[in-house]
């Protein structure tokens, strides 16, 4: 699992504070709309990328340029949630667009596994 | 107030040591052909590169005459009236880098060139007669070398390693001397919001330039070890001897490339909002009440990137800054409206994302056009020769 598993974070809330106390409202976050668990995040393939998923793709809302794919739709269940944890909806706050379902791929970093002084707290301040 | 004077005493100096070490070029810079005068960061120079080239091959030359010591440094010294001194570069048909003297007394800074707004250099604030023009998109890029079997790194690691150095035991980023940073003048404030490290903070040594950058990142003794930042611009020319590393931003589940994969050209994660780490360049210039460059050279070139001014000859701007690593608004789906600041949806009035494809990576599933009666009609507009939804 990732340590970065915030699906629905409230990135723009996140961004006025300081580093050492943004983990506490992803946490708030997770606790609210429940999107905190293994779910979210894909297993990585043996050459350690993968997509996030295609059930939908991340939308252009509207710039349409006849490449990528494009199209909103809805996530499992007809919530936004994608099958691998991703946004499936029309993304239309930063988080969604961070996370929008997507086939590109990507590379996972592991926090919890290979930061020693990552606690999935407050980060500890600047020396 | 809006620089300190140790800081616009020091835009010589540096920007004499970004220069090749020759003590005088013998060029005159006065002598070029209607050369304009830029101060900036030494981001921008694949575009400059790019366009000076294409400006220096069409009937009436116009040269672009560059010192890039660093961002901060250009918009200061374009405040100050800073007159720039030493020798200056400039590109000529063939897209060679030459250099030339600049006049002893100085000459006036006519614009700068920068890869944020101005509110990200210490003490920064732009008076009202100077413009801010958006130019294109690029990433800024964590980079390692090409040897290194490391892919990704997250706001977290990004925090421990250039924030700690050694005590943040982030591996294989934990030996300070192959740490590789810049100053608190240059792209690394954009760095520096991303990850919450003040730039005044950071661990490791500071490279001076992109190309420095590249240079120590991509010949380091141990390259697992070693890790640098750079502009876009400049990662995508050096994708022979160094790799960008996929950025995994707070919130995100996965870390994404600029690109599709690691190895692609088409920056669509930085087009679509999954790659955290962009911002415009911008170039700035003094203005008339009516908001226009007063300096007609510069009028030109920022018109250029506007598109408020028809480039000489067959210059294609869009296909300047696609060539150099960059990405035109047309081709853009998000926008932001500060630096690193929330993400919106944008639809520009004439999307260029399948000539965009067509130039960056050499294919594209789009039809080919002359004109819309050639589109069909799931994508009826024919835009910069291929036929677009929009």
């Amino acid at each position: 699992m990732s340590a970065h598993s915030a699906h629905m974070a409230p990135l723009a809330t996140l961004q006025a504070l300081p580093r050492s106390l943004r983990i506490l409202p992803v946490v708030a976050a997770l606790a609210v709309f429940g999107c905190g668990d293994d779910e979210g995040n894909p297993e990585p393939s043996g050459s350690g990328t993968f997509t996030s998923g295609t059930t939908t793709s991340a939308s252009s809302g509207g710039g349409g340029t006849g490449e990528g794919g494009a199209g909103g739709g809805t996530g499992v269940g007809g919530n936004c949630e994608g099958e691998d944890g991703c946004f499936a909806c029309e993304p239309s706050q930063t988080e969604h667009f961070l996370d929008a379902c997507t086939d590109a791929e990507c590379s996972p970093f592991d926090n919890e596994a290979r930061l020693p002084l990552w606690n999935g707290g407050d980060l500890p301040p600047l020396p | 107030m809006h620089t300190s004077s140790l800081l616009v005493a020091a835009v010589s100096v540096v920007a004499l040591q970004a220069i090749p070490a020759v003590a005088r070029a013998q060029q005159p810079c006065e002598d070029l052909p209607n050369p304009v005068y830029g101060l900036g960061a030494n981001a921008v120079k694949p575009l400059l590169k790019n366009l000076g080239k294409a400006l220096a091959g069409v009937d009436d030359p116009e040269t672009i005459v560059y010192q890039g010591p660093g961002q901060c440094f250009g918009i200061n010294g374009l405040i100050d009236d800073t007159a720039i001194t030493g020798t200056a570069i400039y590109f000529d048909v063939d897209g060679t880098e030459l250099s030339c003297d600049l006049p002893l007394a100085g000459v006036p800074v006519d614009f700068a060139a920068m890869n944020t707004y101005p509110e990200l250099c210490a003490g920064v604030e732009l008076p009202d007669d100077i413009g801010d023009f958006l130019g294109p998109v690029q990433s800024a890029d964590f980079i390692v070398p090409e040897a290194s079997s490391q892919t990704s790194i997250s706001a977290d690691a990004a925090y421990f390693v250039f924030g700690f150095g050694a005590e943040g035991q982030a591996a294989p980023w934990v030996d300070e001397s192959l740490i590789f940073r810049r100053d608190p003048n240059s792209i690394q404030v954009l760095f520096a919001k991303g990850i919450g490290v003040p730039a005044e903070q950071w661990k490791g040594v500071d490279a001076e330039s992109n190309g420095n950058t590249v240079t120590l990142v991509s010949t380091a003794a141990d390259p697992e070890a070693t890790i640098g930042i750079v502009a876009g611009e400049v990662a995508q020319a050096n994708r022979d001897v160094i790799n960008t590393l996929a950025y995994q931003h707070d919130g995100q589940s996965c870390a994404y490339w600029p690109d599709s994969t690691a190895t692609s050209f088409d920056k669509r994660n930085v087009r679509d909002g999954h790659y955290f780490l962009w911002a415009n360049v911008h170039f700035y210039a003094r203005i008339d009440e009516s908001g226009t460059p007063v300096v007609p050279g510069v009028e030109r070139l920022i018109g250029y990137f506007t598109r408020e001014v028809e480039p000489p000859g067959d210059i294609d701007i869009t296909a300047v800054e696609i060539a150099s690593g960059t990405v035109p608004d047309c081709a853009m789906e998000i926008r932001r409206t500060e630096d690193l600041g929330d993400i919106e949806s944008y639809a520009p009035e004439a999307p260029c994302g399948c000539f965009f494809a067509a130039e960056a990576t050499g294919e594209t599933d789009c039809e080919a056009c002359e004109g819309d009666g050639d589109c069909p009609a799931n994508a009826p507009n024919c835009r910069y020769g291929y036929c677009e939804v929009n």
